[in-house]
Order: structure tokens, then sequence, then C-alpha cells
């Protein structure tokens, strides 16, 4: 099926488009929930959401723009507005996260790596201005070219290329930051 | 910035990788039914009477605004005094000699009236 038919099929209510539609956009909706909010069961719910919203709002779909551009806006904004209404979430701090410096070591060495580089990563992250957020979590998450990332922000390509240059620099003086004072 | 934070940095940006993939969920689907299912069962049933109020809220609203201020110009335009009537309202003015005369009138027949009682 078709963009044009898949969005004819959920406005005329036929549970095969719609079962399509879930399946073949599911994985792209979640990665960019969790992309921003880092709780892989919010993103899951916060998916559910985005559903029901592309149900609700398909005969809104002009076609202007591609489906996974209109798809990723509705994601990138419920998730927004989940990180919102539940900010304190984000408020924790890289540092908090070295307080576990005193962990027995249970030989579990690289999982335990693994889960500092996370929490340092989605922390960095969390601690972007939105735009930044936004624009870095499409391009690495999602791995969007630029031009379509300009589509579903609704900015200059050119923009888009500043922003993700800005969230580099600024993950990279965050996280150095980090690792430095953690290790002195 | 020293090379071990230089590389442990490089490290997180690397993590990325990984922690994009993210574990399919078999039952999604189905959750989402069930979830869009639930929802139904507890919306409010409106009705199609109901549904066309609820869509056309916001022209409502701005109506409801409207006849507002029209009442209130209309009401205003009703209720005010106009001019001629205010002139007639208020109290006419006597030159002063005419007024000197009727109090002086008044006080006399005020002393008469005393005068007869003490008679």
């Amino acid at each position: 099926m078709t963009d044009r038919e898949l969005v004819q099929g959920i406005i005329d209510r036929d549970q095969a488009a719609f079962k399509e539609l879930v399946e073949t956009h599911q994985q792209l909706v979640v990665r960019t929930c969790y992309g921003l909010v880092h709780d892989l069961e919010d993103a899951r719910d916060l998916a559910q959401e985005v559903f029901i919203e592309i149900m609700r709002s398909a005969v809104a779909f002009r076609g202007k723009s591609k489906l996974s551009s209109w798809i990723y806006r509705i994601s990138v904004n419920k998730s927004l507005n989940y990180l919102k209404k539940y900010r304190r979430r984000e408020a924790v701090s890289l540092f908090s996260i070295k307080d576990r410096g005193d962990t027995p070591s249970t030989g579990c060495e690289d999982v335990m790596e693994e889960k500092d580089l996370k929490q340092a990563l989605h922390s960095a992250i969390g601690k972007l201005p939105v735009n930044q957020k936004i624009a870095f979590t499409l391009h690495n998450y999602e791995e969007l070219p630029y031009k379509e990332i300009a589509e579903v922000m609704n900015v200059s390509l050119s923009s888009v290329e500043s922003l993700i240059h800005r969230a580099k620099l600024n993950l990279q003086k965050r996280l150095s930051y980090y690792y430095h004072s953690n290790r002195s | 910035m020293d090379k071990k934070s230089q590389e442990k940095v490089q490290e997180t940006f690397d993590f990325i990788q990984k922690d994009r993939v993210i574990p399919d969920d078999p039952w999604f689907y189905s959750r989402l039914i069930a979830r869009m299912e639930k929802e139904a069962e507890n919306a409010p049933q409106w009705g199609l009477v109901g549904s066309v109020i609820l869509r056309l809220r916001p022209v409502l609203a701005v109506m409801v605004v409207l006849i507002g201020i029209a009442g209130g110009v209309v009401l205003g335009r009703f209720l005010s005094i106009p001019v001629d009537s205010l002139e007639s309202t208020t109290a006419v003015l006597l030159p002063e000699e005419d007024a000197n005369a009727i109090i002086f009138r008044e006080i006399s027949s005020a002393m008469d009236e005393q005068i007869l009682l003490i008679k």
C-alpha cells in the first residue's frame, strides 16, 4: 500500500490499513520517542498515543509532506509534551551517576560500563536545548538526513546543520567535563 | 581535555549505535487495540448532535461573545436618557426676584398662622 492508500484506509476505518501502518512504523515511532524520553516503557506508551493520534487526525494529513515526516512530527510533539509534564525525570544530573562508585564488583563490569555510558549519554542529551535535542535525536537515533529533519522541524537546512553541530559540541563539553572530573 | 576523557567521550558517542536498537514488541499492536477499545468504552456518548456541537465549540464561543457585545450596544441605546428628557426633568430656575417673593410669602403665611394660634 502507498502512503496515500494507507491514510485513506485509516480515514475509512480499515483495520488492515491501520495494522499495516502500525507494523511498518512501530520501530520508527518507538525509537524517536525513546531518543527523547530515554525510557523504553514510556516510549512504548507514547508510541501508542502517537498511533491513536494518527487515527484521530488522519483527515488532517494533506499529503504535502511525506507520511513518515508527519509521523515523526507527531512523535516529537508527544514526547516533548511528556517531558514538559514529567520534567523531573530529566533532572538526573550527570554527577549523580558517579555516586555509584562504591558498588561492589560483581564480575559484570561490561554491563556496568554500558549502563554508565547509557546514563551519561541520556543525561547529557536531556540537558540539551529542545531544538538541538530534536535535531540530534532524529539524526543519530533515526539516522534521518538533514533534509528530512528540516521538513519534520519546519526549519531551514542550514538551521538543522547548525543545531546538530552545536548539539555535538555541547555534548562533547558536558561529557568530557563529566569524565574528567569523575577520574580526578 | 586529556586523552582518556576524549576516548571516553568518543565511546559514549559510539554507544548511540547500540542504544538505538529497540527490541521488537510482538504484543504492541494487540495492546494498542486493547487501549483504543478501552478508551472508546470510557469516552462519553455524545451522539450526532453532541459531536457536531463539540466540533463547533470555537464557533459557538465566538458567537456568544458577539451576541453579548451586540446585546450590550442595543441595551445601551435603549437605556440611555435622551438629552431632551434631561432638560424636562431638571428643576426650572426662577428669576431671583420671584424666588425672594415666594420665600417672603411662605414666611409671612407661617407667621400669620402663629398669630392666629396665639389669639
